[in-house]
């Protein structure tokens, strides 16, 4: 309790002005401790409490009506400092405004991708299950599912309220009518996913939509594209030429924060796959409250049930929430979001955030000591100390919520921009929010009197004498705090620079890195039929009769992105896992077609079709884990089926470039009837007219399906697009994160300056030269950057190892890029502060000494 | 003559009435006498800051005490021109509350 009190004590007596209020306060602690001698503490603190509450009222009230016509004084005096002194002004707004608004941005962005899926109902109970397999290091990737798990789950488990599977239709093919077109994304599912994700149905029922086979519900896009203005219910939609499916139901377009995005659901008819094969995706809806980890035990122990023998799958259970952002998906049922970018992201948002603040918070407590004169001045005219400092507070306050309300207004002006760059709908809706607008009050609040708090406290105790004579204290232990907090500034700036530095070469690494395969002058074009390949094989024919084409080929997937796998067996294979191979079925000159190279055997040429044996060509990473000098003739096993080597092919990345060059084979089949991608390598004089032939031959073999087209290196700049706009991104952000400090450190060094020229015409009076004065001066600020840039180094390189320990593909962490960075930005803090030295230096000292 | 507010002539009341101990405490347990409210201390303390700033009111330190924590009360005390000023609002009253008696008892009869 004493101890409390003499806390108290001391907060009190060094805000309010000892002189009027002690008797007041005198008065309170008498009466307290004698409601505490009589009725005991409680309830004196209760009295204490109930004063308390009942003066804060009448406080307020007295003060406003004292300062009624100040207010508006003050108002005018702010905003006529504002204008008076434009320049320091407009620099401190703006850099905070700039970073206010890539905050907000940033902020909104990364808010974008935390929020995917949490708008189905019962979102927490939803979860998808995974294979998993470990890859050694703890981590691993997350595969799909066999196709009874759904059922099985739902039979067998009560705490499973429903479970469904879904598989995707590749490329299919959609007729209505006169329309046709390939459609990517069609999905066959069970009614019951109806249940578990939210689908608002405009037409059509939602409980017994897919419940019939051969229902089709459609996106009210899709609706539009077939049937335009109809009512597409009850009609049929003709599935690649051989399937109708009834449409049964529209939907309304789906939120943009889902993972899995479809335009068509149809009934998934019965398959007869296995316990052993994995093409789904399993979700469940699981009672509320249920255990994950209990779940998911139970799952690995079913696995392990069912699939006997020496099963190594694990099982994991994913909340659905988590699905977008989910690394290391083998075969993400979309385009996942990228947890790193975002990560980064995030950090800069925030680094942004708290480097403008700082820099304010600095530039206005520099500036503010050069306000001694302006602040004698209004305290010999009679400003009371508790005036001076609402004054200030009021002022910085004030200017940082004019700089908070620009930010809004330019965050909102260039959100558009901003979304449509990196093609998601950033919301900014999330500033309405009351959360958020108390965040903004209180962080202007906080800044304004933080920043309005030194000049208005600490300067405002100066006696008004002792300025007026020209003596200014000089505390050592002031410019010291300044100076710290500059380089803890500089600090931060250069540890995100040097980090965007390696970030960017670290993207850049890999968009050179050479994939390992021709992307230019390919041109797929999907051929899907049911006709067998006859017709396919007779277009390849045509094909090469064109003297700018050198080479056509066909294939289940292109190379870039190879989506199948299965395990894999030799003979001496050593332990008991179970190894996976990713695998594709080509048509002949695959290779050739894609310029990749044969360093074993003969490959696929001069093959006939007719043997029954399936012939593979394997990459040099699987021979290797095979473990074999001569692999050529050897046999493997994959899957259920058996092949013989004939020729080792050069490693080519066929995933993103995320990841080692995994196992793969080629899998030679002229008539499998999924290989049914054709890729024409052609020569780039004469582009239109190659396509135009092209289209031409294919109308004539096929000439009721449509005619698409693709540039190999489009599908892959598309690929990898969402990486580069992040990338720009953040290079963006850390230019201004430069600039943002660039600009600080010139302020400070300005005003540090500036508030030393009386020493400085002094020294030069007493005879140094202006050299001299240069180097005292500048040394000093040198040494603090320089002391931060020391502490810099280590932390980024710390930073960005840990960054690129996720990329199998990786730059070497050189020397080279910290020098470069560390050496610019040392050379503009070189620069600011030698220029305003210099200038100071050079001036003449009768114009400040002028006053003494 | 300025009017004083009715609070401002409790204050001044009850600073003529305790004479040689008025200081904050005492004339807010006064006030709480006399008019049953219980204002926090704070409040008492800004009319009275008002009033001594206005003129009417002198205050001068008193002896710091162990009770109040080392510090001292701060007395307050009527000056000339809250004497006059007492003595005007005193005339304003008795002729507005002259047969304040007779005229309430009509009022209440007639209910006009």
């Amino acid at each position: 309790m004493k101890i409390f009190m003499t806390m108290l004590d001391r907060i009190i007596r060094s805000i309010f002005d000892s002189e009027k209020h002690y008797g007041y306060y005198g008065d309170i602690k008498e009466i307290f401790f004698d409601i505490a001698e009589d009725k005991g503490s409680f309830k004196a603190l209760f009295w204490l409490f109930m004063q308390i509450a009942r003066g804060l009222p009448s406080l307020i009230a007295n003060n406003m009506q004292r300062s009624k016509s100040m207010l508006k004084n003050y108002l005018k005096m702010a905003l006529r400092k504002i204008h008076r002194q434009k320049g320091y002004s407009f620099i401190n707004i703006f850099g905070l405004t700039i970073g206010l608004t890539c905050f907000i941005l940033v902020a909104a962005f990364v808010r974008n991708e935390l929020s995917y899926d949490k708008y189905h109902e019962n979102a927490e109970d939803l979860y998808y299950i995974s294979k998993f397999y470990p890859d050694g290091t703890g981590s691993g990737s997350y595969g799909i599912t066999p196709a009874p798990l759904a059922q099985h789950i739902k039979t067998n488990y009560p705490e499973v309220l429903n479970s469904a599977r879904i598989i995707r239709g590749r490329s299919i093919l959609v007729k209505f009518n006169s329309k046709i077109f390939f459609e990517n994304s069609i999905y066959f599912t069970d009614q019951d996913l109806l249940d578990i994700f939210t689908v608002e149905l405009i037409h059509g029922n939602k409980t017994i939509a897919l419940s019939e086979p051969n229902s089709i519900i459609i996106s009210q896009k899709i609706a539009q594209k077939y049937f335009g203005q109809e009512n597409p219910i009850g009609k049929n939609l003709l599935l690649n030429n051989r399937s109708e499916y009834n449409v049964t139901g529209v939907f309304q377009d789906l939120p943009f924060n889902t993972h899995f995005r479809f335009d068509m659901l149809c009934t998934l008819a019965s398959t007869n796959t296995g316990w052993n094969s994995n093409s789904f995706y399993t979700y469940a809806r699981l009672k509320p409250n249920t255990s994950k980890f209990e779940f998911q035990e139970k799952l690995q122990i079913l696995f392990n049930k069912i699939l006997d023998e020496e099963n190594t799958d694990e099982v994991k259970l994913i909340p659905v929430t988590e699905m977008y952002l989910l690394d290391a998906m083998e075969h993400p049922i979309q385009p996942n979001g990228d947890p790193p970018y975002i990560y980064i992201l995030s950090i800069i948002g925030f680094a942004l955030l708290i480097i403008a603040t700082f820099n304010y918070v600095n530039l206005s407590v520099a500036h503010s000591a050069s306000r001694i004169t302006e602040i004698t001045l209004r305290k010999v005219v009679g400003a009371k100390r508790g005036q001076l400092i609402i004054q200030f507070i009021g002022e910085s306050t004030l200017t940082v919520f004019i700089a908070f309300v620009f930010a809004i207004i330019i965050a909102v002006l260039f959100a558009p921009a901003f979304s449509s760059f990196l093609e998601r709908n950033i919301d900014l809706s999330f500033l309405y929010d009351i959360k958020f607008i108390t965040l903004i009050l209180g962080l202007t609040a906080f800044t304004g009197i933080i920043s309005g708090f030194y000049p208005g406290v600490l300067l405002s105790s100066i006696k008004p004498e002792k300025i007026i004579k020209g003596f200014q204290k000089r505390s050592s232990l002031r410019s010291t705090v300044r100076n710290s907090l500059v380089s803890i500034q500089f600090a931060v700036s250069m540890v995100l620079i040097l980090c965007t530095i390696v970030i960017f070469q670290q993207l850049s690494f890999i968009n050179n890195k050479d994939l390992g395969f021709r992307k230019n002058q390919i041109v797929t074009i999907p051929v899907r039929v049911s006709d067998g390949l006859n017709g396919m094989k007779v277009l390849k024919e045509e094909f090469k009769k064109n003297p700018s084409i050198q080479y056509c080929t066909n294939s289940t997937f292109l190379p870039n992105n190879i989506q199948a796998n299965d395990s894999v067996d030799w003979d001496g294979k050593a332990g008991d896992t179970e190894n996976m191979i990713w695998m594709n079925y080509v048509g002949a000159n695959f290779l050739e077609t894609y310029g990749i190279e044969l360093v074993m055997g003969s490959g696929f040429a001069r093959l006939s079709n007719n043997s029954d044996t399936d012939r593979y060509i394997v990459n040099e990473t699987a021979v290797k884990d095979f473990g074999w000098d001569s692999p050529i003739g050897k046999s493997i096993r994959l899957g259920d089926e058996t092949g013989i080597i004939v020729g080792v092919m050069k490693n080519f990345h066929s995933r993103k470039l995320n990841n080692k060059v995994e196992p793969l084979v080629l899998i030679f089949n002229e008539n499998y009837h999924y290989a049914s991608t054709v890729s024409v390598q052609i020569n780039l004089d004469n582009t239109s007219g190659t396509i135009k032939f092209l289209e031409n031959k294919f109308k004539e073999v096929y000439p009721n399906f449509p005619f698409r087209y693709n540039f190999l290196e489009d599908m892959i700049y598309e690929q990898y697009k969402m990486d580069q706009k992040l990338f720009y991104v953040i290079l963006y952000l850390a230019i201004i994160v430069l600039f943002t400090s660039c600009l600080g450190l010139y302020g400070f060094a300005s005003h540090s300056v500036e508030n030393r020229k009386k020493e400085i015409s002094i020294r030069k009076v007493l005879g140094s030269s202006s050299k001299e004065v240069l180097s005292v001066i500048a040394k000093e600020h040198l040494l603090f950057v320089t002391i931060a840039f020391i502490i810099s180094w280590p932390v980024s390189w710390y930073i960005m190892s840990k960054w690129l320990e996720q990329f199998a593909y990786r730059m070497e962490l050189g020397i080279l890029p910290f020098l470069y960075s560390g050496l610019t930005a040392y050379l503009i803090a070189l620069l600011t502060i030698g220029y305003k030295s210099y200038k100071a230096a050079t001036a003449n000292p009768v114009d400040s000494l002028r006053y003494e | 003559m300025e009017l004083l507010t009715k609070f401002e002539e409790l204050v001044l009341l009850t600073v003529l009435r305790l004479k040689e101990e008025a200081y904050g405490r005492a004339i807010y347990e006064e006030i709480l006498k006399a008019t049953g409210k219980n204002m926090s201390v704070g409040n008492i303390y800004f009319p009275l800051e008002r009033l001594t700033e206005k003129g009417y009111l002198s205050a001068f330190k008193g002896e710091p005490t162990q009770k109040r924590g080392g510090m001292g009360k701060r007395y307050y005390r009527l000056t000339q021109t809250g004497i006059e000023i007492l003595k005007d609002t005193n005339k304003v009253n008795d002729y507005v509350w002259k047969n304040f008696s007779t005229l309430i008892d009509s009022v209440g009869r007639t209910g006009q």
